[in-house]
């Protein structure tokens, strides 16, 4: 008896594994029929508005009251995108305007999703971010709820709210919503932050006095990737970030940063701190002196390449390599080098003797083509 | 006598009938919860992207990728051709040719117009010498090939972790294919947490798909009966387990086909074991033992929309072949790694996905086998309801594969695929062959993978290639 019932239970799940299969494909056929009417009857709603507006008219009453309240629906809410991509193409200016109107149905809609689930928060934000809605008007309001987006655990919303705050320029607050991801650990990839940094179109010559004024405040981690960010963007902070990187007892992640970005910005009292990393075979942290190497390629001078020749003898791989790769950026030839060439280190030989060949490499490519 | 013997047969086969029905409850219970789970998670996805829970910004960490190439001349261009088409910024190919006996080296050479450097390569983990290195530097990546004395796909894919510049690299069978967006998907879970350590792709059959620029062009269910079963074992397998082991950090494979890894990380765990067969698995379960061992917090992660598209065999000879190899491979994984069962230091990797694994992977094919022939016992004792055993087994098929159905289907929903009338029916008559006909056969092949272990666990096996045609 107890083997029919399990025989029962396991037709019954069938005969329900079915029924929802057969459901999901009906609702597939139905919804998507579903979406294209609720399209095609929204569109010409927006398209009337928006004429309303060539003309000089305000928007109609009824239509804000209709909006908010389907703004609460976010199939309404992707319909009204779907509408709005197709009629930006045709009337853009228009669009943007009739965008800046239905600013207070956005603020409305806001306090229902970012109550709601992750997804829908920040398909939400999506949309805030791509129509500019927070440059408009409420600066204050949206800084405040994408602060608060902050600390969702989906990097998407994150991601979307560190854009409209960048987007909104004003660069005490961009700096002090860094100082708010950090401060509570949020985990969001250091180069997103950075790229994001790069993206801001406003005054970034403020922005960097904003995170220079504040820079001791940040964890070593997030100094890292601001100055990740500075060796992109600006060439103006030598003097600070030769004082960090100096500064006693300076974590050693932000060491390197530091040494990177004199690799990219030619500054001459970071020459010998450079050429004594390189040479300082006592210090265990071989990261230094292989970063050196790679950033002396900025300071080519005899005793550089003094200094490189030696630390192609260095027992670490990554040393030899950087140390190599430099030496040929230099555009040294054969006879240059030919103390190594011909001496005993096979090493040193032959890691010098493939940067070489892939210059040979370039350079024959570059001629065929 | 005959009525003690009749006796302790029954009693026998009482113990085996209600060890069975727990097994294939377990079994069932465990395929359910995995499709289900599966299914939540791909529609979820499907929700995530049409409501644009995307980055918008470009975000490209770059990923060096190795194909270890053996014998692959038909295929190896049109592979790099489909790398070089990626829509992904910072990446580099390394093919490593492990010892060719065709042109596969030469095709490439030409091909990409490459030119011999003398590289030096750290062996960070051991593998055979190389013999040459060829670079190009013309095409929209640096690519490098390298020619190496044979050691096998494991010894090929560290040669190519030795040679690699960048900090995470993906290991890609010379005969797949990926999308324009599979680099950029795989790598998303990286930007999403920080301890991410390797990330497993979805791989799906390509016989019978058409594809341009890197993209599916027309999607059909092979011609190959035999590779349209696998397809609906394939939506099965990557569906149901693999999101499911996911939800709990218990992923104990990421296929060779398409993996992301660490490199760093891989190497202190001492890279792929160059003496077993299932490299990819055993390389997983080596990194969870490595992370746990050393206290590192870290996540084995699958990405079910980075998909790969990699070519199954079409002939029985050949699958059985690939099966023989995948069954030797999991049992040295297993083996090697047998402290984690049961074990609490491990979370649910010891206590779920390895006793899984153990049980309705491994001892399968061993227990299914034992299970027809205590059927043919019974039913020459007289002892068996042959209708009703009948029944209890047409209810089990049915149930296997309206389970594999709705994998089939979630994936053909969500990844917005358009398949025909004709392809639907197909895979509704195929899915019952695949469970009860299929099935059995292949438990067979791998009931007997072990016999003569010894002598040829090192032996792949040559599978037929075709040529992928990529526009």
């Amino acid at each position: 008896m107890k083997i029919e019932v399990l025989m029962f239970f396991y037709m019954a799940v069938c005969a329900a594994m079915i029924l929802f299969n057969c459901t999901v494909l009906l609702m597939n056929v139905y919804r998507k029929k579903r979406i294209n009417r609720r399209d095609r009857r929204l569109e010409p709603q927006i398209r009337a508005q928006i004429e309303r507006l060539e003309r000089g008219q305000e928007l109609e009453e009824e239509h804000l009251r209709e909006v908010n309240k389907n703004f609460k629906r976010v199939a309404y809410l992707k319909s009204f995108e779907d509408s709005m991509d197709d009629l930006s193409k045709e009337k853009p200016e228009l669009c943007q305007k009739y965008l800046k109107a239905l600013c207070p149905c956005f603020v409305n809609a806001a306090f229902d999703y970012f109550k709601r689930d992750m997804i829908e928060a920040t398909y939400f934000a999506w949309l805030v971010r791509k129509y500019e809605i927070a440059e408009q008007e409420n600066r204050d309001f949206w800084t405040k709820e994408m602060r608060k987006l902050l600390r969702m655990p989906s990097v998407y919303c994150r991601e979307n709210a560190l854009h409209i705050i960048y987007r909104m320029g004003n660069v005490p607050d961009i700096v002090n919503t860094l100082l708010l991801l950090d401060e509570h650990r949020v985990f969001h990839h250091s180069k997103l932050i950075h790229d994001g940094l790069l993206k801001f179109e406003g005054d970034k010559k403020a922005l960097l006095e904003e995170i220079w004024r504040v820079f001791d405040q940040f964890s070593a981690d997030m100094q890292v990737t601001l100055i990740s960010y500075m060796r992109m963007a600006s060439a103006e902070c030598c003097d600070r970030v030769f004082e960090v990187m100096m500064g006693p007892g300076q974590d050693d992640e932000v060491y390197f940063a530091c040494m990177r970005y004199f690799g990219k910005f030619h500054y001459m009292p970071a020459y010998p701190v450079l050429l004594g990393a390189l040479s300082d075979r006592a210090d265990q942290r071989w990261e230094k002196a292989a970063i050196a190497a790679f950033a002396l390629r900025n300071y080519m001078s005899e005793r550089t390449v003094d200094v490189l020749l030696q630390a192609l003898r260095s027992s670490n791989w990554y040393i030899r390599s950087n140390a190599a790769e430099t030496l040929e950026s230099f555009g040294l030839v054969y006879e240059d080098m030919a103390e190594v060439f011909e001496g005993n280190d096979k090493y040193a030989k032959e890691i010098l003797q493939y940067w070489m060949d892939c210059r040979l490499v370039k350079e024959g490519e570059a001629r065929a083509l | 006598m005959m009525d003690g013997f009749t006796d302790t047969l029954k009693v026998f086969l009482d113990g085996v009938g209600i060890f069975f029905i727990v097994y294939l409850i377990g079994y069932s219970t465990f395929l359910f919860a995995s499709v289900v789970v599966g299914s939540i998670t791909l529609f979820q996805e499907e929700r995530k992207r049409k409501l644009r829970n995307i980055l918008a910004t470009d975000f490209y960490i770059p990923i060096s990728i190795v194909v270890p190439s053996y014998n692959e001349e038909i295929t190896v261009v049109s592979t790099v051709k489909s790398l070089l088409s990626l829509d992904y910024k910072s990446y580099e190919i390394i093919v490593v040719d492990d010892g060719s006996k065709d042109d596969t080296s030469q095709k490439l050479i030409e091909a990409f117009h490459m030119h011999q450097v003398q590289m030096p390569i750290r062996r960070q983990i051991p593998c055979q010498q190389e013999e040459f290195v060829f670079l190009s530097t013309t095409e929209k990546v640096r690519l490098t090939l390298i020619r190496k004395r044979n050691g096998g796909k494991a010894d090929a894919l560290n040669m190519g972790i030795n040679a690699a510049v960048y900090p995470y690299f993906i290991c890609i069978d010379a005969d797949s294919v990926l999308q324009y967006n599979s680099l950029t998907n795989i790598a998303k879970p990286i930007l999403e947490n920080e301890n991410v350590v390797a990330v497993g792709g979805c791989v799906r059959p390509c016989n019978g798909v058409e594809f341009e620029n890197c993209r599916v062009k027309k999607y059909r269910l092979p011609k190959n009966l035999l590779a349209c079963m696998q397809v609906l074992e394939y939506d099965r397998s990557f569906l149901a387990s693999r999101i499911l082991f996911d939800k709990f950090n218990g992923s104990m494979i990421i296929s060779g086909a398409f993996g992301l890894f660490r490199k760093d990380v891989v190497i202190s765990a001492g890279g792929y074991d160059t003496r077993t067969m299932g490299e990819d698995m055993e390389l997983v379960v080596k990194l969870h033992d490595y992370c746990v061992s050393n206290g590192l917090p870290y996540l084995i992660h699958y990405a079910v929309d980075a998909i790969c598209w990699s070519q199954v065999p079409e002939s029985y000879k050949d699958l059985c072949k690939q099966r023989r190899r995948w069954h030797v491979g999991l049992f040295q994984s297993l083996y090697k790694h047998r402290r984690i069962i049961g074990s609490t230091k491990y979370g649910a990797l010891g206590y779920i996905s390895y006793l899984y694994f153990l049980l309705y992977e491994l001892l399968s094919p061993y227990i299914e086998v034992f299970g027809v022939l205590t059927m043919a016992i019974a039913y020459m004792a007289d002892l068996i309801n042959v209708t009703f055993m009948l029944l209890f087994m047409l209810i089990y098929a049915v149930y296997g594969a309206v389970l594999s159905l709705t994998a089939f289907f979630a994936r053909i929903y969500t990844a917005d695929l358009h398949t025909t009338g004709r392809d639907m029916g197909k895979a509704v008559l195929l899915c019952l062959f695949e469970v009860m006909v299929l099935r059995f056969g292949l438990a067979f092949v791998r009931a007997t993978a072990l016999i003569g272990y010894k002598k040829k666990k090192h032996v792949w096996g040559r599978i037929e290639r075709k040529k992928i045609d990529l526009r």
